[in-house]
């Protein structure tokens, strides 16, 4: 189901309403992966996570019959859960911070530029995506999800919102409470890092 | 004039449009000169697209009963104003 539609929209929060236990079960189950990798970012343990994942599917329960449409239900139920996952992690002593960016890693090594700022070693060609089918495989999908992963937290939260789940800036900057310039940094490194490691199986950089 | 490795660092704020009129040109003229910039630049598009597709949709069945239980007792309990 397309995400942007509001048509669809419209007939998902409609569904829920009137109890369509299917609507439910299919919105459960195409959003609780990327809301558990979120939640992630704000709290280390999985079992954390998971009830702040459960915590918000209960709080959209219970307000769905209120929903006003202000937002998207994608956008909302990431904000909700943004709420109690930093929440939760506040009483475990934790934060992640969106305003720290940390020392500036480039997304190309800069032994691969020469002094003057061209390239020395130039990004090889990705055969395997084909630009007209983007999917390279389901191994592709995968490797750039466990790229994904293992980025920084607060990476991670703003590729999953922006990438994965297609938030706009506006939304994904609401979400996560962060201004439009540390949106794009985050973005930009943490997609710079997901194409890196790409190259790493798609056109391997001579060593 | 742009550097390959400065191109690099606006790549997002360029497939975002967050670029000036003048910025974006500045940026398309390297792109029309450097092939090797214009593959760095698709592949940042390319690696966009592709997370796009999404995480596997976990099972259906997936919710837990806690969950189910609860949408089914909210739904009930709206459906009563209603009841014929």
């Amino acid at each position: 189901m397309a995400a942007s539609g509001t048509t669809d929209e419209t007939a998902l929060i409609a569904a829920l309403r009137r109890g369509d236990e299917a609507a439910f079960r299919q919105l459960v189950a195409r959003q609780q992966p990327s809301m558990l990798a979120f939640a992630r970012s704000f709290l280390r343990d999985r079992a954390a996570a998971e009830e702040a994942v459960q915590d918000t599917w209960l709080a959209l329960i219970a307000g769905i019959s209120e929903f006003e449409g202000r937002s998207t239900l994608k956008t909302w139920s990431f904000s909700v859960l943004a709420n109690i996952a930093r929440s939760k992690a506040r009483r475990e002593g934790r934060t992640v911070s969106f305003t720290d960016m940390g020392y500036n890693d480039p997304g190309v090594d800069a032994d691969r530029f020469s002094g003057d700022g061209t390239w020395l070693s130039p990004p090889g060609q990705w055969s395997e995506i084909d630009p007209e089918r983007i999917v390279g495989g389901r191994q592709t999908l995968e490797h750039a999800l466990a790229a994904v992963d293992a980025l920084p937290d607060n990476q991670r939260a703003v590729v999953t919102l922006r990438d994965i789940e297609g938030l706009s800036a506006t939304e994904t900057c609401s979400v996560l409470d962060i201004t439009d310039a540390n949106q794009r940094i985050l973005l930009h490194r943490g997609r710079t890092r997901v194409r890196a490691a790409l190259e790493q199986v798609l056109s391997p950089p001579p060593a | 004039m742009l550097t390959c490795r400065e191109l690099n660092e606006r790549a997002t704020d360029y497939l975002e449009g967050q670029m000036s009129l003048r910025q974006r040109a500045g940026f398309k003229l390297h792109l029309l000169m450097c092939s090797k910039c214009g593959t760095y630049v698709d592949q940042l598009a390319k690696t966009v697209a592709l997370l796009r597709v999404g995480r596997p949709t976990q099972d259906e069945a997936a919710p837990d009963d806690k969950l189910i239980e609860a949408f089914r007792a909210t739904a009930a309990n709206s459906e009563k104003p209603n009841a014929r």
